[in-house]
């Protein structure tokens, strides 16, 4: 029981310190990058342990209180928010800034959760709650992409509604949301940023401009291919060492590893993500509550989007979002957000542990 | 607070983790199986590329090889040319204002600039850099240093280019450089790169193998902007071999000044070896035109310009003789027994060959010659009758013995004339070629190499201009080929002492050039240019100037022993003896003071 929290937190800080290893090889030079990732690793060990000792009840009963801090926090991004590359997505205290919407990822899972807790339907959601949902879903996601940091936005939709369908869909409606899909993409194309549209031109092409938009793909798929099967060692990827690779150590840190530490290096993170993703789906089986094991297919579904964003980008087979990969690039949102989250996923294990009674 | 039960053990919610689980292992597969492509069947591709993409090389240009005169006097050598470009990248917004700035201190419309400058920017990559001038002047150079702050995007890099001692005089002899053709890139492939300037006439071309060098590079280290952050390696350029020439390089300066304003060349020869001393021809050209390949504009006008100041007349112009092949005919008729040195001719001025007269240059006649002053006072009645008893078959035979209809093997671009050949003549014809017009044309070359032979003996020697390559002999390029004449020496002596007569004899036809120090011979030769039938009858100096006859005069000195010997022709200049004949005169007097 309490042993499933201390593998997942183990395997967790794992990834973090591999991270912190891979950061500083590409940063040493230049800035501190992996002794502030440090100090974010351990204030979010802190913030896990915090958490997973918490009764996650109190979760249900905060979670209007949260969303609106959420909603806030966003707000207040888009208005004095600080700038970097293109958009508002930080904000400032003193010289550590942080990231609300990543903490808008965690809101939207305890809303959800709660949601389907309350409302749920064995046959299937009708419209009236998926337009409920929606809503509360779309609020914060609206004030992400406002920033505009379309790479967020999407993954918080992504999440909620994910979450929805796992919950009970009915057929019909799971056919409607396709052709609304369907339909949208085009008109979704129309509204789209030139910027935006040009990474998913380049995408299905990246030779076509090799050092204009197809720059960062192509560059990434460079350093993952040169790397081979055992890498060229730590510190030598000269890929990224020589900045031919972009947010080298946020978003694309994944290719640097693969450049340094090649395939055998990639498979162990990958295990590692297994690990924890098996882990924390054992946890759901604990709970007593539906609020509690959807709270941890949440936060599973949440990892899962990441992951599987971040190392479709990197390698080419996703158009370039901003999205980092849950515990090993830098940011210290984004690391907080995620140990938060396996510290409320883990705190359901007590569910089990004190066999609280269900009313 | 209402929550509901839930019996996370029942199959519906199984079901839903499940499938969690399937849906992340085959996502993990999907990464895996695509790293697999990148990192293993794809690795060597990209191992390359991210090779290439951290190092990049770049060309270091080699110095032509050093052109020296016998003396040792550099001929052609290096200066460095500054280009100046701009990298639109680097400047980005305000590249205009540089280039506003640039078109002032260069001079260049600025309308004209940012046209090439939008264009180069819609098909290049930002941080390709727009050549916007080449071979920039000094002052430009030193007004731009200045101003460099000010400038922001400009890039000046320093090549080696070649340069001239004299940018015209040694033209039509070194030949000029040009950019590299598609077709010489297919034959020499591998050697060259595309843009690469190479020797395309005279000795640029024919020493290029040794003139060119080893071009160098640098392996530099790069970011992803193309900057450099470190040479890795580097491998200096090599420069050419150096080239020493025959050439006396005063002597050819001179040479070019004597022919200023005149059409025609002018070339002295060392008649012992062969050895060009001086090679001039006029019009000539500019050779600093060339040496970064040529505006097409300018190509043009060389093109286009009627008096041919490309055209190479020492050795690929074709002449009619005229009197100058008198001395070949000699030879022939003494040797083949036809004539013995004391027969005497009648000269009435004329001679009836069928039922067309034949006149002599001089009207009123020579009177009774004897073979020295027929040679010395040019009779062309005399020749007339040596042409007849010899016919065509020995006139070819003795001909293409002293070398005439064929390549003479000088390293230039040469004709190879014309000798009469199997066609068959009318008496009349071949006693035109007698006194060389008709079926006879030579070019200058072949002309001064013919009359060495007579001079130094009987030896037919190859001229040569390359002395040699770097510190070996430079045999292999232009070696000596020396070839003794089948012609019997008293002979040589008879036809030598002729020549002599025309410069120190009475009734020599370039008389007025005697001189006692300088020991002169010669043969004058006036090469007549077709005419319209109402100019028959004009003098020369009333022509206009296309229909004016050639001038032509070969002289060596001295008599005894000659060291030199030169040949000038003048274009359109009329007589030889008063136009070609001083020119000769004054390259010996220059010779022998160049020698003290």
């Amino acid at each position: 029981m309490r042993r499933d929290f201390y593998i997942i937190l183990f395997t967790a800080i794992l990834i973090a310190v591999t991270g912190i290893i891979n950061i500083y090889s590409i940063t040493h030079h230049s800035s501190p990058h992996w002794l502030r990732q440090t100090v974010w690793l351990i204030i979010s060990v802190i913030a896990a342990l915090i958490l997973f000792r918490i009764d996650y009840l109190r979760l249900y009963n905060m979670k209007w209180i949260l969303y609106l801090f959420t909603l806030i926090l966003l707000l207040m991004v888009d208005i004095i928010g600080m700038e970097g590359g293109g958009a508002r997505r930080w904000l400032k205290l003193g010289s550590w800034s942080f990231q609300p919407s990543e903490l808008a990822k965690l809101t939207i899972i305890i809303i959800i959760s709660s949601f389907i807790d309350e409302k749920w339907k064995p046959e299937g959601w009708d419209t009236k709650d998926l337009i409920k949902a929606f809503l509360l879903i779309f609020i914060p996601a609206a004030l992400v992409l406002v920033q505009p940091d379309l790479g967020t936005a999407g993954i918080l939709i992504i999440i909620g509604g994910l979450l929805m369908i796992i919950s009970g869909m009915r057929r019909k409606t799971i056919f409607y949301i396709f052709l609304f899909f369907i339909i949208s993409i085009p008109i979704l194309w129309i509204f789209m940023l030139d910027y935006q549209k040009a990474r998913i031109i380049t995408l299905l092409n990246p030779y076509s401009d090799p050092l204009g938009k197809g720059y960062h793909i192509l560059q990434s798929i460079i350093a993952i291919g040169s790397g081979g099967i055992t890498g060229k060692g730590f510190g030598r990827g000269t890929q990224s060492a020589l900045k031919f690779l972009p947010s080298r150590h946020t978003d694309f840190a994944f290719s640097v590893w693969c450049e340094e530490h090649g395939f055998i290096g990639a498979v162990f993170l990958l295990a590692l993500y297994a690990i924890l993703i098996f882990m924390l789906l054992r946890i759901s089986f604990y709970a007593k509550r539906r609020f509690g094991s959807f709270l941890v297919l949440g936060i599973v579904v949440m990892f899962i989007v990441e992951i599987t964003i971040n190392m479709f980008m990197v390698s080419g087979m996703f158009p370039v979002v901003g999205v980092p990969l849950p515990f090993f690039s830098y940011g210290g949102s984004s690391l907080l957000v995620s140990f938060m989250g396996i510290g409320i996923a883990c705190s359901i294990i007590w569910d089990r542990i004190t066999r609280r009674l269900v009313q | 607070m209402r929550f509901h039960p839930h019996n996370p053990e029942s199959p519906s919610f199984k079901k839903k983790v499940y499938s969690i689980y399937i849906i992340f292992s085959v996502i993990t597969c999907v990464i895996l199986l695509r790293l697999i492509y990148l990192q293993g069947i794809r690795y060597e591709r990209f191992w390359r590329l991210s090779e290439r993409n951290r190092i990049r090389n770049e060309v270091l240009y080699p110095e032509r090889g050093y052109i020296f005169d016998r003396n040792g006097i550099i001929i052609g050598d290096n200066r460095p040319s500054f280009d100046l470009y701009i990298i639109p990248e680097e400047c980005e917004e305000r590249c205009k204002f540089t280039l506003q700035k640039l078109s002032s201190i260069l001079n260049i419309d600025f309308s004209f600039l940012e046209a090439g400058y939008n264009e180069w920017i819609k098909n290049h990559r930002p941080f390709e850099p727009f050549p916007v001038k080449m071979d920039i002047s000094y002052e430009s150079l030193i007004k731009i240093e200045a101003e460099k702050f000010f400038l922001p995007g400009i890039y000046i890099t320093e090549i080696p280019v070649r340069k001239y001692r004299n940018d015209v005089a040694f033209s039509h002899l070194l030949g000029h450089l040009g950019e590299i053709s598609e077709n010489e890139l297919k034959v020499l492939k591998g050697k060259y790169s595309l843009g690469d300037i190479i020797g395309k006439t005279g000795i640029e071309a024919v020493a290029e193998n040794f003139l060119k060098g080893e071009k160098g590079w640098e392996q530099i280290e790069v970011d992803a902007l193309g900057r450099k952050i470190e040479v890795l390696s580097i491998k200096n350029p090599v420069r050419g071999s150096p080239v020493y020439l025959t050439i006396d390089a005063r002597l050819q300066e001179f040479a070019h000044s004597l022919l200023e304003g005149k059409r025609g060349t002018i070339i002295a020869m060392n008649p012992k070896n062969g050895e060009i001393l001086a090679y001039a021809v006029h019009p000539s050209f500019r050779a600093s035109d060339f040496v970064r390949g040529i505006e097409k504009i300018k190509w043009q006008e060389y093109t286009s310009n009627e008096k041919a100041p490309l055209f190479n007349r020492g050795s690929f112009a074709l002449y009619p003789p005229g009197s100058t092949i008198k001395p070949f005919f000699a030879i022939a008729a003494l040797e083949e027994g036809l004539i013995n040195p004391n027969s005497k001719v009648n000269c009435p001025g004329f001679i009836w060959i069928g039922n067309r007269k034949f006149r002599c240059w001089k009207k009123e006649g020579h009177g009774v010659v004897s073979l020295i002053n027929a040679i010395s006072a040019s009779c062309d009645v005399y020749f007339y009758k040596v042409a007849l008893l010899l016919g065509k078959e020995k006139m070819a035979k003795y001909l293409s013995l002293f070398g005439f209809g064929k390549e003479t093997g000088i390293v230039l671009k040469e004709k190879k004339g014309l000798i009469p050949a199997s066609e068959s003549f009318t008496p009349g014809e071949i006693a035109n070629i007698g006194i060389g017009q008709g079926a006879i044309l030579v070019t200058p070359i072949q002309l001064l190499r013919a009359y060495a032979a007579i001079v130094n003996g009987g030896y037919l020697v190859k001229p040569r201009v390359i002395m040699k390559i770097s510190e070996k002999d430079g045999v292999e390029l232009d070696p000596l080929l020396i070839e003794k004449l089948p012609i019997k020496e008293k002979t040589l002596e008879i036809i030598k002492e002729a020549l002599f007569e025309v410069v120190n004899g009475e009734r020599g036809t370039a008389r007025w050039l005697r001189s006692k120090t300088l020991e002169m011979g010669g043969k004058t030769g006036t090469a007549q240019v077709v005419k319209l039938e109402k100019y028959k009858f004009y003098k020369e100096e009333d022509l206009p100037e296309k229909y004016r006859d050639h001038a032509l005069f070969v002289g060596f000195s001295p008599y005894r022993d000659p060291e030199i010997i030169v040949i000038a022709i003048i274009e359109h200049g009329g007589h030889g003896s008063t136009r070609a004949a001083p020119l000769v005169k004054k390259m010996i007097e220059k010779y022998y003071e160049l020698k003290k």
